[in-house]
């Protein structure tokens, strides 16, 4: 299943279910990404502002630092990379804020494959 | 006969005498109020007594030296000098209130003491020396007081307290009770000027004295507001006091004017009368205050459970929809290939895992769902749609699942159906999802077969037929009901009764219908219509 055509596309996956982070890291692998993993806030917002990502796979419910407020200071640094919500909170009813943070989209864990999000994250890097 | 008893002549006129009674007995009108509000366990309201107290000594000793000054000087003076000793009491205790109503007391303590240490002085000097007050004279029909020496320094005294009550007042930023608080100062102190000082000293005329002195109830009514003004409530019931016993006072004047014994005997009757009852009706009024009180309360309290009640909701299918997520993934992958190659037969039986977990997805899906649903929360994604796309696709979801129960799962759309319509589709797909999963799970044998038509050139029609138990009509009407689950249903499965309830007021939100055909023990049709985009 080794895709080679996003051979340098680095994503960012910010989450603290450790279950849910292996599932996911071993999905983007298998799929070809380049994968950085970060399970608080803090941590996910050091490496978001420090090496070179391409995308950010956001959790919401995040210790240290919620995935709002990591949002939140990203855009204050000035930084445009873009980010997908990827959260098992109902607040679709925020969608516009989010969109506001740049989010491109809001998507719901329990509704989702790996896969099908591997290609969500696939049509936003093409 | 002591001339304590000697009756003077009504020299004053009639209605500075009535002025004076009405004055007097609504102070302690105002005084019962605030005590019933209060039971005078705060220093606002000790403060508010001390007013009142000062105000009733003020107000009815001048107006007693007034009143028996043409039978006994002597009397009058005593009278006189007891008003005024007062007089700097009750502008220190205003002064007081407006540090209290400002909840200032901390700042100014040493002021105050200094103040009260001051007004004490006066109050000793204008009672036992002839420094400010050294006589009266009558004269005219009226009284005419004889100033000592130190009667301009006491007037500076009093400017002094109005400088010290005002200057708080008006260096803060006001609410609104202590706004009613300053109105009342400023009335009081702008007559007191004109009538008490002005008139008097500067113009001699003494007569009209008493617009100065009555004008404290004016600072006492609006001081009344400003310490009972916080429990609204109590408004009602103070009102109702007011009337009763604005009544009562009423009453009681018509028994001084009665002409003959008969009449005396029936005013006292209907005086008793009403006391009774409108000692009746202000305790009523006052208990269906409590009693709307306890009820604003209760509501208060109910609406704070059900906040907390949906952020249960949330919290729990927000923890219920973790590992559902991980039991999802991990399946998919496996099925995909990503843990290497399985056989058929594991993939069919995972296959089936899946459905059933997505179901449980789906339950919590509408948990969460009904609540945003009715209060409007929640942003659909609007968009044109391929009805019959989004059909198959759940058709293919719970294809496992339907085959495994060893049912006949079919889709049937006729060639040539028009299918565009306008709408969120992942909510439609739920909507799909709900019908064919109830289906399925409540039909032991037969079929389900998902049909597509167009009844009319504007519309598509979903319908979702089984061969299940079917529904009794009395069910019918109830089924597509919030938390109602049909009692062919009770034993056999969970469910939360919230499926076709969502389902319902979703495809109302595209603009189309729900309906449901069944006979019992004949199997179920459930359908939707959706309009179409006209071309």
């Amino acid at each position: 299943m080794q895709d080679t055509s996003f051979p340098k596309k680095t994503i960012l996956l910010i989450e603290d279910d450790t279950f849910l982070l292996n599932m996911y890291r071993e999905k983007f692998v298998n799929e070809g990404l380049h994968i950085l993993t970060a399970s608080d806030g803090d941590e996910g917002l050091e490496i978001a502002l420090n090496q070179d990502v391409d995308m950010i796979v956001l959790d919401l419910m995040l210790p240290k630092l919620s995935g709002e407020d990591l949002l939140i200071r990203l855009r204050k640094k000035n930084k445009n990379i873009p980010v997908i919500v990827l959260t098992n909170l109902s607040r679709e009813d925020q969608a516009e804020g989010f969109t506001l943070l740049g989010v491109k989209e809001y998507l719901v864990k329990a509704n989702l494959t790996p896969s099908q999000l591997v290609d969500k994250v696939k049509g936003y890097l093409i | 006969m002591p001339d304590l008893f000697l009756i003077p002549p009504l020299r004053l006129p009639f209605y500075n005498r009535l002025l004076v009674v009405i004055i007097s007995l609504i102070t302690i009108m105002l005084l019962v109020i605030v005590f019933n509000n209060s039971k005078f366990r705060d220093r606002q309201s000790k403060i508010y007594a001390a007013m009142s107290v000062f105000m009733l000594l003020w107000v009815d000793f001048a107006f007693l030296a007034r009143y028996v000054g043409s039978v006994s000087l002597i009397k009058s003076e005593l009278y006189l000098r007891i008003a005024w000793v007062a007089t700097p009491l009750f502008f220190y205790s205003t002064y007081l209130m407006s540090i209290f109503v400002l909840k200032k007391e901390a700042i100014y303590k040493r002021c105050c003491l200094v103040l009260l240490l001051l007004s004490l002085i006066v109050g000793v000097l204008t009672a036992f020396t002839d420094l400010i007050i050294s006589g009266v004279i009558f004269r005219n029909e009226s009284l005419d007081i004889i100033y000592g020496k130190g009667f301009y320094p006491f007037l500076l005294f009093i400017v002094i307290l109005v400088i010290f009550t005002l200057a708080p007042l008006l260096k803060t930023k006001l609410k609104k009770e202590s706004k009613a608080f300053l109105t009342g100062v400023i009335i009081f102190y702008v007559a007191n000027i004109i009538f008490n000082i002005t008139l008097p000293v500067f113009f001699n005329i003494t007569h009209l004295y008493f617009f100065g002195d009555y004008s404290t109830i004016f600072l006492l009514g609006f001081t009344t507001y400003a310490i009972v003004r916080h429990k609204l409530f109590e408004i009602k019931v103070i009102a109702t006091e007011l009337l009763t016993i604005l009544m009562w006072i009423f009453l009681v004047a018509k028994l001084f004017m009665s002409t003959s014994s008969t009449e005396f005997a029936v005013d006292i009757f209907v005086l008793v009368l009403m006391i009774i009852f409108g000692l009746l009706l202000i305790r009523s009024v006052a208990q269906e205050v409590k009693q709307r009180e306890k009820l604003e309360e209760l509501t208060t309290k109910l609406k704070e459970m059900d906040k907390q009640k949906d952020e249960f909701i949330s919290v729990a299918a927000h923890e219920l929809r973790s590992p559902l997520t991980a039991i999802k993934g991990y399946i998919s992958m496996v099925i995909e290939g990503d843990g290497g190659v399985i056989g058929e037969k594991a993939r069919s039986y995972l296959s089936d895992a899946s459905s059933v977990n997505d179901r449980l997805v789906r339950l919590v899906n509408n948990m969460l769902n009904v609540s945003r649903i009715e209060e409007g929360r929640i942003v659909y994604q609007i968009e044109d749609v391929d009805l019959i796309k989004a059909v198959q696709e759940i058709y293919f979801s719970f294809k496992f699942e339907a085959e495994r129960k060893g049912l006949k799962f079919i889709i049937d759309v006729p060639h040539g159906v028009i299918d565009k319509v306008r709408l969120d589709p992942d909510r439609i797909r739920e909507v799909i999802g709900n019908y064919v999963s109830n289906a399925i799970k409540f039909t032991d044998d037969g079929s389900v077969s998902i049909r597509i038509t167009n009844p009319n050139s504007k519309t598509i029609k979903v319908e979702v037929i089984d061969t299940g138990p079917g529904i009794t009509k009395e069910e019918q009407v109830k089924l597509f009901q919030k938390f109602y689950r049909a009692s062919s249903t009770e034993g056999k499965t969970i469910g939360t009764g919230l499926g076709l309830y969502i389902s319902k007021l979703l495809v109302e939100t595209f603009g189309g219908k729900v309906g449901l055909d069944s006979e019992f023990e004949k199997g179920s049709n459930f359908w939707f219509e959706i309009p179409l985009i006209l071309q």
